[in-house]
């Protein structure tokens, strides 16, 4: 069966590349320090609940800052990055030789460096968990869990296909930038999507924009989220870009003349 | 002179390297515009759902951010080029190569490369003090003033930003704590009455971007007097001294290439 034999690979790809991220653990924990400044929005929400200037307690504001940047810093996909410099630089040739395509292999590369960054969150979640008692009470696992784990898939696919464009404009990688921009603002890190305006907001609803981070930060908070709906929403937007990948990554292999070729 | 020439020749020759990536710079304008809308989305919606900016009306709140963003464009344009080229240096052993030349190293270092990357943000960010100058009514004068002031303020946030990149000497790759210094010029972003008073103390004494970002706008706004200006200057003096003696301290433990 071709499907465990892959599964199989993955399973041993992904330890492969936890090995490699490990030998860089500074370098990644300052990475993951790099990524905590949404958490100063969560200073300024705080100190205006506390001054009853806001609909509900601080306490649901912590909740929602802390536990939509703990999405946001697992859900992130750089596949991108992987593919278009693979292209730009040739060494595509060599993993499309292997017996194992490459989409699973830049896969496995996201698990491995996810897991490896799992013990340096500790520290830091620890510390948190000890200074605001209020993020004692987690959300729902279940349904935060499969927001997590629907809106990487699909922001996986999105950089698998932004990864293909340098097939034709050599370098793509840059393209995924102005997604990310959209994300910190428009997904929830910068500001509960509450606080946009009706129409704004129920439009952003039908984009996997706010399921990066502003949904699993509601269901921590104990805000109205429907989780299925955004799970439907992720996965026609996946499912979309999916197709588009698969039709868009044969016409590329075929323009591909790897380096020299 | 001499430096003046040697700054022109440095600066041209990076420039021109990135110039053969043209499309990126297209990515990287609309990119930029994204964002900026972004902030200025964000603004008013935290403005609309109560979040109080520390009793700053909005346009004036508008004149932090686009403080932070010109900043912002500093540190992209500037500091990350010149600091990761250092730290590249100390891995590879070519730091000698700066050692050797007759000019100050430091400012070699400093002012080795510039990248394009910066240009957007430092147009957003200027667009953004002009949008709230024009808001407020304030004067040429004043709007030059803020300008002179954010030049200091950047000049600031470069000398920390060196000191903190000199640990490269000890433990190599830096790249990724640069990138964490601009965490702070994002928390600047809106004034520091906003934030609650342990934080406001740790942005006026500690990392001292209550200085660079709120600080040019009060004086500017009339809300503190220009005797403020002295306090940023004092950080810049001490930052400047402090810089100079660790880089000589750290030279002393940089075990070269060869040695």
């Amino acid at each position: 069966m071709k499907f465990w034999l892959y599964l199989q690979k993955i399973q041993r790809y992904t330890l492969g590349y936890l090995a490699v991220h490990l030998e860089y653990r500074f370098e990644l924990f300052f990475w993951l320090l790099g990524q905590v400044w949404p958490l100063f929005w969560m200073a300024l929400w705080r100190e205006a609940a506390a001054r009853d200037a806001l609909f509900g307690e601080p306490a649901a504001y912590t909740r929602y800052f802390v536990y939509a940047w703990l999405a946001a810093s697992l859900n992130t996909a750089w596949s991108a990055n992987l593919l278009s410099t693979a292209i730009r630089q040739g060494y595509l040739s060599y993993q499309l030789l292997r017996p194992f395509p490459p989409v699973l292999e830049a896969l496995s590369e996201h698990f491995g460096a996810i897991l490896a960054q799992l013990p340096l969150m500790a520290p830091l979640l620890l510390a948190a968990f000890l200074l605001l008692p209020e993020l004692r009470s987690p959300p729902p696992l279940f349904p935060y869990l499969a927001l997590v784990v629907g809106y990487f898939a699909f922001e996986f696919t999105l950089g698998w296909l932004i990864g293909i464009l340098a097939f034709w404009f050599e370098k793509s990688e840059n393209l995924y930038a102005p997604y990310a921009a959209l994300r910190v603002f428009f997904g929830g890190l910068a500001l509960p999507l509450t606080a946009l305006p009706e129409g704004l907001r129920s439009l952003l609803l039908y984009t996997p924009l706010p399921y990066a981070a502003y949904a699993p930060g509601a269901l921590a908070a104990g805000w109205p989220v429907t989780v299925g709906r955004g799970m439907g929403v992720l996965f026609l937007w996946t499912l979309a870009l999916g197709l588009l990948a698969a039709g868009l990554w044969r016409r590329g292999l075929r323009r591909y003349g790897a380096v020299g070729g | 002179m001499r430096y003046l020439a040697v700054l022109l020749r440095s600066l041209g020759a990076t420039l021109a390297a990135d110039m053969s990536y043209r499309e990126d710079f297209l990515v990287a304008l609309f990119t930029t515009a994204l964002e900026t809308l972004g902030r200025v989305v964000a603004l008013f919606a935290m403005v609309h759902a109560g979040v109080g900016l520390g009793g700053w009306r909005l346009e004036e709140a508008l004149l932090v951010v686009g403080a932070a963003v010109f900043l912002l464009g500093l540190h992209v344009g500037l500091v990350v080029p010149n600091l990761t080229a250092f730290s590249r240096r100390v891995l590879l052993g070519s730091l000698d190569f700066v050692l050797l030349r007759p000019t100050d190293a430091q400012f070699l270092l400093m002012f080795e490369r510039v990248s394009l990357w910066g240009l957007p943000d430092l147009l957003a960010g200027a667009g953004l003090v002009l949008w709230a100058a024009a808001v407020l009514g304030l004067g040429g004068g004043r709007v030059l003033a803020f300008f002179l002031l954010l030049l200091l303020a950047g000049w600031l946030f470069y000398l920390l930003a060196f000191l903190v990149s000199l640990l490269a000497i000890w433990v190599v790759y830096v790249h990724n704590l640069i990138n964490f210094l601009a965490n702070f010029l994002r928390a600047g972003q809106y004034p520091a009455a906003a934030y609650g008073p342990g934080l406001r103390l740790f942005f006026t004494l500690v990392v001292p971007v209550y200085w660079m970002t709120t600080v040019p706008a009060e004086v500017v706004l009339g809300r503190v007097g220009w005797g403020a200006v002295l306090g940023l200057f004092a950080w810049v003096l001490a930052a400047f001294g402090l810089g100079r003696w660790l880089f000589r301290l750290a030279l002393r433990h940089y075990a070269s290439a060869s040695s």
